[in-house]
């Protein structure tokens, strides 16, 4: 069976606003993306979208989508669990034979309130009535972190959100790129307690696109592709049964232990040169350390405070800046995964990793509501 | 590649395919009957699947994302639940995400489930038409308008005529009385011609209700199809067309984007000689004029003689091609569940276990379409064989 590459990428750098139609601004970066490796629409089998109606504010709006990324006349798809949903089907139409180039494309314009789509995202009978919304549901989420586990605290969650800031302070493609420290991430005020406002993203807008690519295609086309090494993906129940084990991440470990199979690691932390991690909250980081098998269950406060996890340490962790920085509600899966591979091919234009050839890529669409999310897991390899 | 099976296909309960309003069921006690009856039809239990595919239209589901909601899809045991929504098209891009899963070795078994879309909708039009262009199309097109376009299309081009639409109508609602799923049937070509106007040509009962109702279908290896009871039915082939969003860059020539598809699915399939080779098929029509457009892209005959395929009773349950022997999307579900539907009538009709809607001698090659996205934008076409 073939493998598969990402063999181009292009992304409009993450901002507030796009004064685009949706059309338009993934046009432009489907386009992008095919000139990187000087092909036509033409050339590519199928295209595949990822994205949500509730984001884009129509019904079917990869309707709108697929043809201004390629699609016309072709076989197109689009999921909406979110970018790595959408490069693991593409995976899988590669290696079952039924394409050898795809592109994979999303894009975020529409102005919209993440609360409210997320209000309506609730269980109908019992939890919409609430008004709840995913900010609650991280406060319930991060208090039951704290509670069942007594080698974290607060000024951890603030010392996560200043390290990714300070990060994006050295990427050009991140959004927010303004330094916090850490004493003002825990002096921002209270949104949904323990959670403070510099402590959650904000939603950005941008787009994304990369052209995947069966072995042959990608070494006909390219020098530098960058392999899927491994992907795994994974859901949580909806109803709130044990809150402790919720802090576990279920889904992300179901998610790493399929990928890291697949890729055939054993042993992240030396196997692996760094990982963007989607961590909308910044507590969601450190529950996915050892839930990405970084460290062991409760080791994760000391993996953040001995810098281990710095743009600049051992182990980077969203070295990119994450989601705090960045937040594209459609194309954050995307983003990371173009992150990843500009890190690995060592493109200025964002972070630097000297000498890392091997990456890790998670995203979730628990922006949401943490009840019933999906995570999905990326493992990349640098031709390096 | 390897084979992809269809194992196992379930359905809520006959009725639960009612009107919305007569159906006080849950989603969730929905999603778990379709789900438990095709897990038991495959003889799996629900540790064996290794992922699941949703559909449906959020917009008319009263609750976004309701999926992550029901539990019933295996998100106990943290297996991936991937959410395919492409439209009326939902069913066949969640069934062809699961046969390529298979295919690539992914997972061995793949639940794909088809929620009842429209069930809580209050006024489902207002959704519906936002599927439409928002700036240039939406202030004056509505999904009735969608199916109208291309009947009144056909009618200025081949002379096709109201009593040509009835009677392809009455023809489904007639194969709909031995279907226990099924909403409504009985219906005859008179009753079909009295029935109201919707958008010119289109009447209200040559249209498609609302209503309630789910399927599950299970997509596996070789090793669950041989473990259970049940024909092995494998997917030969499968395929998706994408036209163009705006439907003023658009011509109305019938379904000529069907046309081009069949021509890559029969080749992935090897089938060559469409009307002689296929035995029964399940076409995605919720405005019944369409079956003729797809008899026709789908070289059952010439451009323009599906009226007369029609009425030579080729398409009946004992005809050369059987269409629709579930009585299709006009007589029962239209919403997502009714494309997911689809591949699982033509299952169950090639395993031998349709029932009393049993097409006559044994079918070994059928076909499932879909329809869907602003103006038809989409359809996909799987080929089964026994």
């Amino acid at each position: 069976m073939t493998s598969t590459a990402i063999i181009s990428h292009a992304l409009t750098p993450p901002q507030d606003n796009i004064a685009l139609r949706n059309d338009e601004n993934i046009f432009r970066v489907s386009r992008r993306a095919l000139n990187g490796v000087g092909l036509e629409r033409d050339d590519i089998d199928a295209v595949v979208n990822c994205g949500m109606d509730a984001y884009d504010g129509i019904t079917i709006s990869s309707g709108l989508k697929v043809c201004p990324a390629g699609g016309y006349d072709k076989s197109s798809t689009r999921l909406q669990n979110g970018g790595l949903y959408a490069i693991h089907q593409a995976k899988a139409m590669i290696e079952s034979g039924k394409a050898d180039l795809i592109l994979v494309s999303s894009e975020d314009s529409t102005q919209f309130d993440d609360k409210a789509v997320s209000a309506i995202s609730q269980e109908p009978y019992m939890s919409q009535p609430l008004g709840w919304n995913h900010l609650h549901y991280f406060g319930v989420l991060a208090n039951s972190y704290l509670e069942s586990n007594a080698e974290v605290s607060e000024s951890d969650f603030a010392l996560t959100a200043a390290k990714n800031y300070e990060a994006a302070t050295r990427n050009e493609t991140a959004h927010r790129r303004t330094e916090h420290s850490a004493e003002e991430v825990l002096n921002s005020e209270y949104v949904c307690a323990p959670l403070r406002s510099l402590e959650v993203c904000q939603p950005s807008k941008g787009a994304t696109a990369l052209v995947l690519a069966s072995e042959e295609k990608a070494r006909e086309l390219t020098d530098d592709p960058v392999w899927i090494e491994g992907v795994g993906a994974g859901s949580t129940p909806y109803w709130y049964r044990e809150p402790d084990e919720r802090a576990r991440l279920p889904a992300l470990r179901k998610a790493r232990e399929d990928a890291y199979a697949e890729a055939g690691i054993e042993s992240p932390r030396d196997e692996l040169d760094f990982a963007e991690v989607h961590d909308p909250v910044s507590p969601v980081e450190l529950m996915s350390y050892p839930a990405l098998g970084f460290c062991d269950d409760g080791e994760e406060g000391d993996l953040l405070r001995d810098g281990v996890t710095r743009h600049d340490g051992d182990f980077p962790v969203n070295a990119s800046g994450g989601t705090l920085a960045t937040n594209l509600l459609n194309s954050d899966g995307l983003y990371k995964t173009i992150q990843s591979v500009m890190m690995l091919q060592g493109d200025e234009d964002t972070a630097s990793v000297p000498g890392a050839e091997r990456a890790l890529v998670t995203d979730s669409d628990q922006l949401l509501g943490d009840g019933g999310h999906s995570q999905g897991v990326l493992v990349l390899r640098g031709a390096a | 590649m390897r084979d992809a099976y269809v194992s196992g296909v379930g359905n809520s309960a006959p009725e639960t395919f009612d009107d919305r309003r007569e159906v006080n069921i849950s989603k969730y006690e929905l999603a778990f009957s379709a789900v438990k009856n095709a897990l038991d039809h495959a003889e799996l239990h629900q540790d064996a699947l290794d992922a699941a595919i949703f559909t449906t239209a959020d917009g008319a589901e009263g609750t976004n994302r309701i999926e992550r909601t029901l539990e019933a899809l295996g998100q106990s045991l943290n297996i991936p639940v991937l959410t395919v929504w492409t439209g009326g098209t939902g069913g066949g891009s969640a069934f062809k995400a699961a046969a390529e899963l298979v295919q690539s070795e992914r997972y061995d078994d793949v639940l794909v489930y088809g929620s009842p879309t429209f069930d809580s909708a209050i006024e489902a039009q207002q959704f519906l038409n936002t599927a439409a262009p928002p700036l240039f199309e939406k202030p004056f097109i509505g999904a009735a308008h969608m199916g109208a376009f291309y009947a009144t299309a056909y009618m200025e081009e081949y002379g096709a005529t109201d009593e040509d639409f009835a009677r392809v109508a009455a023809k489904n609602y007639r194969h709909a009385e031995n279907n226990p799923w099924a909403h409504r049937s009985g219906f005859t070509t008179d009753d079909v011609l009295e029935s109201p106007m919707v958008v010119s040509p289109l009447r209200v009962l040559g249209t498609c209700p609302v209503t309630s109702g789910s399927t599950a279908v299970i997509v596996s290896s070789e090793e669950t199809v041989e473990n259970n009871d049940n024909d092995p039915v494998t997917v030969d082939g499968i395929d998706a067309s994408t036209n163009t969003f705006l439907t003023g860059y658009r011509t109305y020539e019938q379904f000529h984007k069907l046309d081009g598809l069949a021509d890559r699915v029969f080749e992935q399939a090897g089938i060559k000689d469409p009307y002689a080779e296929i035995d029964v098929a399940e076409l995605f029509n919720p405005y019944i004029p369409f079956e003729y457009m797809q008899y026709e892209a789908l070289d059952f005959c010439e451009p323009g003689e599906g009226p007369e395929l029609l009425r030579s009773g080729a398409t009946e349950l004992d005809g050369e091609v059987a269409v629709n022997p579930s009585g299709g999307v006009i007589s029962t579900n239209s919403g997502t569940q009714a494309s997911v539907a689809r591949h699982g009538e033509i299952a169950l009709q090639l395993m031998g276990q349709a029932g009393d809607r049993q097409v006559d001698g044994s079918p070994e090659v059928g076909v499932a379409h879909t329809w869907g996205g602003n103006d038809g934008q989409f359809h996909t076409l799987a080929v089964l064989s026994r």
